[in-house]
């Protein structure tokens, strides 16, 4: 908890400080090189960038704890017209990528733990270098580009699917399963490893001398243990989703948080940026103590304080 | 093989309970094929308990595994019979060997810590063998399995019943694992060295509860043990492996007191309190145990025999009777001249060479 909370502040001071490192300010970019410099001053002055950076940094903390985030930038180009919340502007958008990010984690434990299940049953089989080749294509192709062969073939082609949008219960398919190949890729690495490694381990002989089915040895026994190295991956690398559905949410017009991130830095939106990006972490942190939690759930060992 | 006449060392009229007849298992892998197991033959009869020793890597563990076709990849039973009640599960395909397993024989494993899943609890563990081989039901099985409990020395068994294998010391580890394989009161349990883990005292209390359910079930015992202290005390008749083969075999009382067997003999000078009976000019083996993957061409304990001669470097001794109820594979054995006429396929005549 202490962890995540300085994991926090330290994310906010770092995107504080580089979005104002970055060259180019909000005032030249949003006005497009057509406002005199009088203007881009007045707009300066509006936004508090006239003061030095150790007290842009007070007034923006300050601000923060009290729950305000600021006013977006994009949403004013009218001066002196109040900009809207960047909170409302994020929250707006969190659920669709919240939606999203789980539906490509379901995808991707749908590719990943069959196939990574029956690699283990059979290992060094055609079938298991089948399914490693897999998961090497699935690891290296970017998002971007399964995306597009996604869209190329689902919609273009086939015509079943919508090209992108957020209006039907369906679009969500493409992007998340987009967002979702890599991902599996990892889980289908992890999923074959570790089902191979406790297939192999000593208990399993105990439950195969019991007699029983090889479903039950397989489904309960093994994948209830390798359940708990897979939420860990999961865990680490939650970031990877996140950063993934930067580019997904935007070549499939997705109305999630990836999208404006990339819009507010192009933008210079300071304030959207400054939400965002310490959000993703804390969606980062808040997915890490979850899976800790589950690990008591799945992992009798790490109980503390039960009963005895 | 010419040598396939099994040498029953089983009660001689009586259908054995398991008759194990060359039981043959290799792993295969890149660097060629080891025969873990050469030619283990060996009986259990109804109620009696069979000590198998031998040195650690001399194929016990990998015995019981492969009788129950258990041997994990790459190994393979290449050879053999396997007969529990005159059916050979040999020629069983997985799903009637699995109807048997835990049903009719049950096995114990060394380390019951890794031996149990670590994310099941006990009970769960007990009472999914109930429910797959006699068909209780939920409430039934659970009640079934906190008598288990009980039966093996659990204390407060309705509550820990519920408890994960790490909330159990090491003793009630064992006897859970025992509680397990006996649940549904199978006519043979193997325990493959069910006490090695566990400290001195607590040893004694888990081979007394062996001992004592044993009697009460009327059922038969493969102890596997490196330890002769405890085949003194438990078993009828032992079984002496060394690299994958039955080297002697006999009564515990017979064996223990006059072995044949020149690594039997080495084996029992090693341990002072059994020594002081047997004769003193017994002497304790030397010597590595024999790398499988490049055993000598005669018999496999030649290099560590003391007792070794010419034969014994090109000629690989079978397990011979030398009275109705032993046997030993050594060319110093003398096979009966008047009786067990099915044992003496071996016409040599063996050299002495004290
Ligand atoms: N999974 C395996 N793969 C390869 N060799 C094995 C395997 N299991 C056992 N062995 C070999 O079989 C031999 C006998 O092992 P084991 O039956 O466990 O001996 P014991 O139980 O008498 O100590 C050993 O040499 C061991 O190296
Ligand atoms: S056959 Fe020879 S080498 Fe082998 S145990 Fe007997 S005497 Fe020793
Ligand atoms: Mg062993």
């Amino acid at each position: 908890m202490l962890l995540g909370a300085v994991t926090l502040f330290f994310t906010l001071t770092l995107v504080f400080v580089i979005i104002r490192m970055v060259p180019s300010d909000p005032a030249t970019v949003l006005m497009m090189g057509e406002a005199t410099p009088e203007q881009l001053d007045r707009l300066r002055e509006l936004w508090g960038l006239d003061k030095s950076i150790v007290e842009q940094f007070f007034i923006y903390l300050a601000n923060l704890v009290q729950g305000n985030a600021g006013d977006s930038y994009q949403f004013q180009r009218v001066a002196g017209m109040p900009g809207v919340p960047v909170f409302d502007l994020v929250m707006n958008r969190l659920p669709a990528t919240g939606y999203l990010a789980l539906v490509a984690i379901i995808f991707s434990m749908l590719i990943a733990l069959p196939l990574g299940i029956l690699a283990a049953l059979f290992p060094d089989s055609i079938l298991d270098k089948l399914v490693l080749m897999l998961a090497s294509v699935l690891a290296s192709v970017p998002a971007f580009f399964s995306g597009m062969l996604l869209m190329l073939f689902f919609s273009l082609t086939l015509r079943i699917l919508p090209t992108g949008g957020y209006d039907t219960p369906q679009s969500v398919i493409l992007p998340a399963l987009a967002l979702s190949f890599s991902f599996s890729a990892v889980l289908l690495r992890v999923t074959r490893t570790e089902m191979a490694r406790i297939m192999r381990s000593e208990f399993i002989q105990t439950v195969r001398a019991k007699g029983l089915r090889s479903w039950r040895i397989v489904l309960v026994h093994a994948l209830k243990n390798a359940m708990i190295p897979l939420l860990t991956i999961i865990g680490l690398r939650f970031g990877d989703l996140l950063a993934g559905s930067v580019v997904v949410e935007t070549l499939f017009r997705w109305p999630g948080i990836g999208g404006l991130m990339i819009d507010s830095i192009i933008a210079r939106d300071y304030p959207v940026v400054q939400l965002v990006i310490p959000l993703a972490a804390l969606a980062f942190i808040i997915v890490n103590i979850t899976v800790d939690v589950l690990f008591g759930a799945l992992d009798p060992r790490l109980r503390t304080g039960g009963r005895s | 093989m010419s040598h396939m006449k099994q040498a029953n060392t089983g009660t001689a009229q009586t259908v054995p309970l398991l008759d194990i007849r060359g039981l043959r298992t290799e792993f295969r892998s890149d660097h060629g094929t080891v025969r873990v197991l050469n030619d283990v033959s060996l009986s259990v009869s109804s109620g009696e308990v069979l000590g198998l020793v031998g040195e650690s890597g001399s194929g016990k563990s990998v015995t019981a595994l492969s009788l129950l076709g258990l041997v994990p990849r790459p190994g393979r039973v290449t050879q053999g019979q396997v007969l529990l009640n005159g059916r050979d599960l040999m020629t069983m395909d997985e799903r009637a060997l699995s109807d048997l397993r835990g049903r009719e024989v049950g096995l114990v494993l060394q380390d019951a810590m890794t031996a149990m899943n670590p994310v099941l609890t006990i009970g769960q563990q007990i009472c999914e063998t109930l429910r797959r081989h006699l068909g209780l039901g939920r409430a039934q099985a659970r009640r079934r399995a906190i008598d288990l409990l009980d039966r093996v020395g659990i204390p407060d068994p309705g509550r820990r019943v519920d408890d994960y294998p790490h909330q159990f010391s090491g003793g009630m580890r064992q006897r859970a694992m025992i509680a397990m394989a006996l649940s549904c009161e199978p006519k043979l349990l193997i325990a493959d060295e069910p006490t090695t883990a566990l400290d001195v005292t607590i040893q004694a209390q888990v081979l007394d509860l062996l001992r004592s359910l044993k009697e009460e079930m009327g059922m038969s015992l493969i102890m596997i043990t490196h330890d002769l202290g405890i085949i003194a005390g438990l078993a009828d008749r032992v079984a002496v492996m060394y690299a994958g083969n039955i080297v002697e075999a006999g009564p515990v009382r017979q064996v223990f007191k006059a072995p044949v067997h020149p690594y039997t003999q080495g084996l029992l000078a090693s341990i002072p309190s059994i020594t002081d009976t047997t004769k003193s000019d017994l002497q304790a083996i030397t010597g590595l145990p024999p790398d499988l993957a490049a055993l000598p061409q005669g018999c496999a304990f030649a290099p560590r025999c003391p007792q070794r001669h010419t034969r014994c470097e090109t000629d690989r001794p079978h397990l011979i009777h030398h009275t109705a109820q032993s046997a030993a594979a050594c060319w110093l054995v003398d096979p009966p001249s008047d009786r067990a006429p099915n044992s003496t396929s071996q016409t040599t005549e063996p050299v002495r060479n004290r």
